[in-house]
């Protein structure tokens, strides 16, 4: 499973569904978090950590957002070299099947929907961590 | 105005899984009526706001509650506890209205042929506010849910 030192950024325009991911995650003992509220502020982030040598480990982003979506910026991700291969686990509302096929056509890790548990949470980072760290 | 039997079916079942899952509350559906006038308008203190558009019609979906009602439910969602609305914590109304529409939007669109898009919400935040359209002789579907901390609205209209 993801360690204490991994490196999360939680990108949610909503402030109060960045914390309920953060509680998710500590509670799962991980404690190095970065947020953005939009897929449009995430990417200077996301740049600025791989040009510093210490990228993130792992993106958990919204997908309905004003300036960027969560599908954009996954999109995004998948094109960049440096971080094409980190784990990206969409937290959203999109709850249609049309949906999931274009996140998963996307290359996303994994997908869940909201409402969720803080249980079903820990499932999906567990899922993600299976598939990218074996 | 018509907000048709499956909207109405869609909507209320969204709003008791989104309790039940993402704030932990199970909700019982009052009596719903239709506010034909300002002065059948739930008053509330905080509100949640989202449009509900697709190529055949329009409306919105609002989630309303007062004060005291959403610190106790926000304070079971974000498990810890909050002693009044302010900027850390009132986007739940409008996290809450996003879920509810995803989900509805979901089975309408699925299960009933509908072809809702996606919508960002917005919030209102003031003392004894009422959510209205700007239409003359407009008609809303308002559903009064309780919950363990007392009642909260959720109010639909929608023009074909």
């Amino acid at each position: 499973m993801f360690g204490e030192n991994t490196r999360v950024l939680i990108v949610d325009d909503m402030m109060t569904m960045r914390k309920i991911v953060i509680n998710g995650l500590k509670k799962l003992g991980l404690k190095n978090f970065l947020e953005a509220d939009d897929g449009a502020t995430a990417w200077p982030i996301l740049d600025s950590a791989a040009a510093s040598g210490e990228a993130i480990d792992l993106i958990v982003s919204d997908w309905n957002m004003p300036k960027m979506k969560g599908i954009d910026l996954l999109k995004k991700v998948r094109a960049d070299d440096r971080m094409k291969d980190t784990p990206f686990l969409m937290v959203t509302a999109e709850a249609e099947k049309s949906a999931v096929v274009m996140a998963v056509q996307e290359k996303v890790s994994n997908y869940i929907v909201k409402p969720f548990t803080p249980d079903a949470l820990e499932e999906k980072l567990k899922q993600v961590y299976k598939k990218h760290h074996g | 105005m018509g907000v048709g039997k499956i909207f109405m079916k869609s909507f209320i079942n969204a709003v008791k899984k989104t309790f039940s899952v993402q704030v932990g509350v199970e909700l019982e559906v009052k009596e719903s009526f239709i506010a034909k006038g300002q002065q059948d308008l739930p008053r509330s203190d905080i509100s949640g706001v989202i449009g509900i558009t697709s190529d055949e019609i329009s409306g919105t979906l609002s989630i309303m509650f007062s004060r005291d009602v959403f610190v106790r439910l926000v304070s079971k969602m974000l498990m810890e506890e909050q002693e009044e609305i302010n900027e850390e914590n009132d986007s739940a109304a409008g996290e809450l209205a996003n879920i509810i529409l995803g989900q509805a939007k979901a089975d309408l669109n699925e299960n009933h042929g509908k072809a809702i898009q996606c919508a960002i919400p917005s919030i209102i935040v003031g003392s004894e506010h009422f959510v209205k359209s700007t239409k003359q002789n407009d008609e809303a579907f308002i559903i009064p849910f309780q919950c363990e901390f007392g009642i909260f609205h959720v109010r639909i209209n929608i023009d074909k």
